[in-house]
């Protein structure tokens, strides 16, 4: 239990790409995320490796392909297989996307956004719910970044988020990119969504960076974090306070002392933006 | 896969709502074949200024297909070198015909092979598909540990091995140099991280396959016999068999574990 209760501060998501380095250097990191579904195949990548990281770090496993938002029925060996990593990793929460990627067994490998109605909300706060119970550990429910809204919605997306992690009881993995990817696609103001979002739910962040696309901006994790990213996660911290923070990079990843340098970043602003509050309640 | 807990919830399942059913059929249908109608989309998708609904579902169609053809290609690379420009077109049947069923990318060709059957290619590209994804199940797979032999042990062929009875040679396929087909039997299998490849005599062949279902190397003979093989090829396979079962325990291809394929 000491390790579930000792999540906080700063990470990265770790790719196979930086375990010898990580492993040899002992980076000055709080806790890192790794994509499940990489452990859980045969040739997928070694639980060994992140058996031995965990001694020293806590590992949170982020799935891709959990499919929450599916009306495919749930996955049991899918999440047999889940289980079976999670529980030897012994993280203390999990997460995956309050999204759908599979439809009739068949699977479109990307995240795919839900339409926005309380049917819908009720629907995916009750597979949570049976998915968090089989798990026996609490899951962790992250925002998409998306290019198409639905003409059947009926709410905002924070309206419906909010609605699924309150009713499934579990927590909410809120990505900062992922927002302001969304807001400009769809024309909405990103503290809008930050100001109605659940704040005692937000147990974790993400930030990643995106690519402009001209008319609209895609979700590619394979640039830096731009600033107006970093200045919305500024804004941020004084509604959720000290929320673990991972940063995220997927393509074209630079050497862990890049991203570490960039993770810094992170840390420095939130340092900036409580070091008044402290010193002001002290 | 002995060791995952398979359950069924003792909460009852919710059922999907009928409007989310509906759009998933939709949408799911449109991404994986690209074949939608501008008015489908309006209806279904909101506008945006400078973006219509036909465009925004496009950056999902536009996501899918390089997805899927990377993974193929980088899975058949000689196979795709050989069909060139037709290779494209092959893969969008592939995938229409088997689309992607499970949760990673690392077995979206796992069907190839028997497609390229199916659709009548050339015995040239069915022993090139053949051989590529017997490599790939060859690097992925888990070894099982080394175990005592003997002649009564129930045995299955190991899930990094595939036997392949190919048309051409295997050098000559891998060298990607083509010429006239005489058959040929080859193991395909893990060896110090990589694949690695043996032939096989066609007898070797046809003891190394009763192992595919499991059976003991004593059983092995018996079905062999029963085959109606002649005395003199039993003959030659009892002088043969300690070397062919040498190799196997040389290469790890046998195991006392039922095969359950590489997932």
């Amino acid at each position: 239990m000491k390790k579930r209760d000792s999540v906080r501060g700063f990470g990265i998501g770790l790719r196979p790409c930086h375990y010898s380095d990580f492993l040899t250097s002992q980076p000055e990191v709080d806790f890192v995320e790794i994509i499940s579904e990489n452990y859980m195949v045969s040739g997928g990548n070694s639980v060994e490796t992140l058996k031995e990281i965990s001694t020293r770090n806590p590992v949170i496993p982020h799935g891709i392909s959990l499919s929450v938002g599916s009306s495919d029925a749930i996955d049991w060996e899918y999440l047999g297989r889940l289980k079976k990593l999670v529980d030897q990793l012994d993280p203390p929460w999990f997460s995956d996307h309050l999204c759908w990627s599979r439809h009739k067994g068949h699977y479109m490998h990307n995240l795919l956004p839900l339409p926005y109605t309380s049917d819908i909300a009720r629907f995916v706060a009750e597979k949570t719910k049976i998915i968090q119970d089989y798990m026996e550990r609490p899951m962790l429910l992250e925002n998409v970044s998306s290019y198409i809204e639905y003409t059947e919605s009926t709410m905002t997306e924070w309206e419906f988020i909010s609605e699924v992690v309150n009713q499934a009881d579990c927590g909410l993995l809120l990505d900062i990119n992922n927002i302001y990817v969304s807001a400009i696609n769809h024309n909405f103001d990103p503290m809008d969504y930050i100001r109605e979002v659940p704040a005692e739910r937000v147990r974790q962040h993400h930030i990643a960076g995106h690519k402009n696309n001209g008319s609209f901006l895609l979700d590619t994790h394979d640039h830096n974090v731009p600033d107006p990213v970093w200045d919305l996660y500024r804004q941020s911290i004084p509604l959720f306070g000290s929320v673990p923070l991972i940063l995220e990079r997927d393509d074209d990843i630079p050497t862990l002392t890049e991203l570490l340098d960039e993770l810094a970043i992170a840390r420095h602003i939130f340092y900036d933006v409580t070091a008044p509050i402290t010193s002001s309640t002290t | 896969m002995p060791d995952i807990f398979f359950m069924t919830s003792l909460h009852p399942l919710p059922q999907a709502p009928p409007e989310l059913k509906a759009i998933q059929d939709w949408l799911s249908t449109a991404i994986t074949s690209g074949k939608f109608t501008s008015k489908d989309a309006k209806r279904r998708l909101k506008e945006t200024l400078n973006r219509s609904s036909s465009d925004r579902l496009g950056t999902y169609i536009d996501d899918y297909w390089p997805r899927c053809f990377e993974s193929l290609t980088d899975d058949f690379p000689r196979t795709a070198r050989y069909l060139g420009d037709n290779w494209e077109a092959i893969c969008r049947n592939y995938l229409q015909a088997y689309p992607s069923s499970r949760f990673t990318l690392y077995y979206l060709g796992r069907e190839f092979p028997k497609f390229t059957i199916e659709t009548n290619r050339s015995q040239w590209e069915i022993d090139l598909a053949a051989i590529e994804w017997a490599h790939l199940k060859a690097e992925i797979s888990a070894i099982h540990p080394r175990f005592g032999l003997d002649a009564t042990t129930q045995l299955w062929l190991q899930p990094h091995c595939t036997i392949i009875q190919l048309s051409h040679p295997y050098k000559q396929l891998v060298s990607e140099s083509p010429c006239p087909p005489t058959g040929e039997s080859v193991m395909i299998f893990q060896h110090d991280r990589q694949a690695n490849w043996q032939v096989l005599d066609p007898h070797a062949s046809s003891v190394f396959e009763l192992f595919l279902n499991g059976t003991s190397l004593s059983d092995a003979f018996d079905q062999l016999i029963e085959s109606g093989l002649t005395d003199d090829e039993m003959t030659y396979i009892s002088t043969k068999i300690q070397s062919w079962m040498s190799l196997a325990t040389q290469y790890q291809w046998l195991s006392p574990i039922p095969y359950q394929g590489v997932l």
